[in-house]
């Protein structure tokens, strides 16, 4: 079974360039616009590995990650951070709410692809 | 060359946000501390950078970034929501209106008509540290590409277990690294974490792969990891990081 992602973005451009990244790799791809909404998609869509913008709307990306972080059967689901933030409070920042790793925007989707694939082996090696 | 659905998804999406972005500013004409209103207008500036970057459109995300400083200091109250801000900040959504339709169209807005409005918005950015340092260049970014002599190294990191108990934390490694270039990516590697019953709180067990962009010299990197010498300095470096010089964004 391929393995399933959630996509956390508001911008539609955005969502559409992760989607064009990581189809061809075969990934089951879950999208939600916003921190609050992918928060409640969780538990049915039982994502292997989250990849969240940070500034959206009604729930922060790093907001979602602590909350995930709280969620019994979901709180060691990979987190990547999507940000176009590269200075060193959003890393800290990132780091403390318990994210796994952070790409900046505009990222490289050959790039973002082998973070992914890292992740997911990363996580399938500790099981 | 970009795809047009995806230059139409682009067009589409700008044109929500400048529509986000004017009535915020409006709405911040009639209650100049709504944190609500400033919001709208701040999220659809960042939106619109991070969407028009992503496609390079260069000029809009470099002038949306330039919009984020401005309205960074508003948030952090050093700058108060006068007439004039308001009367910039809706000039400015014409002219991102003006950019938008040329990626649409395909021709450029001239450069100067940017430069001219970053410009007269400068007085009001004055003293301000621009919110991020700017990020990894878009691969179809020659001006940036071509005056970048950054290189991109890829360091694996993986602290021996008993770092801790040197007194040391690998999260300051990091910070470590960080103060040498831009760590663009930073990965964690479990695979070494033994099981619950099996794992000692005062041993280290997690690895990092970080890619960092930076121009400094690679003894900069590696004076990073010097501070783990210990007893035998120079193996113990190199069995903590490996270097790899990564092929560039171009």
């Amino acid at each position: 079974m391929s393995a399933r992602i959630l996509v956390v973005e508001d911008s539609r451009v955005m969502r559409q360039m992760v989607r064009t990244a990581l189809e061809p790799d075969g990934y089951d791809l879950h999208e939600r616009e916003d921190g609050r909404q992918a928060l409640d998609a969780i538990p049915s869509v039982a994502p292997a590995l989250v990849i969240t913008d940070v500034n959206m709307p009604e729930m922060d990306g790093l907001s979602l990650v602590r909350a995930i972080r709280t969620l019994a059967p979901f709180r060691f689901v990979p987190v990547l951070v999507l940000t176009t933030e590269s200075g060193d409070d959003m890393k800290r920042a990132g780091r403390a709410a318990g994210a796994t790793g952070w790409i900046v925007k505009p990222f490289d989707p050959n790039q973002l692809r082998e973070v992914v694939a890292r992740v997911l082996r990363a996580r399938a090696a500790r099981r | 060359m970009i795809p047009d659905d995806l230059q139409q998804l682009f067009v589409e999406e700008a044109t929500d946000l400048l529509r986000d972005f004017e009535e915020g500013v409006l709405e911040l004409e009639q209650a100049s501390d709504s944190v609500e209103a400033l919001n709208r207008v701040f999220r659809a500036a960042h939106t619109l950078k991070g969407a028009s970057g992503m496609l390079g459109f260069t000029d809009i995300a470099r002038f949306t970034h330039f919009l984020e400083t401005l309205l960074l200091r508003l948030r952090k109250r050093e700058l108060t929501v006068s007439v004039g801000v308001v009367e910039y900040l809706l000039r400015a959504s014409d002219l991102l209106r003006r950019l938008v339709d040329g990626a649409r169209e395909g021709r450029a807005v001239p450069a100067d008509d940017v430069a001219d409005m970053e410009a007269a918005g400068r007085v009001y950015t004055r003293g301000a540290t621009p919110p991020d340092a700017p990020g990894a260049a878009p691969a179809a970014e020659p001006a940036l590409a071509e005056a970048g002599r950054e290189t991109h190294y890829v360091v694996r990191f993986h602290p021996p277990d008993d770092l801790l108990l040197r007194g040391l934390d690998p999260l300051r490694l990091l910070d470590a690294l960080e103060s040498v270039g831009t760590l663009l990516e930073v990965e964690v590697d479990t695979s070494r974490l033994p099981a619950l019953a099996d794992m000692d709180p005062e041993r280290t067990y997690f690895g990092f792969t970080c890619r960092l962009a930076t121009a400094r010299p690679v003894a900069s990197i590696e004076a990073c990891f010097d501070v783990v010498g210990g007893r035998d300095g120079a193996r113990d470096r190199g069995h903590l990081a490996e270097l790899v010089v990564d092929r560039g964004l171009g």
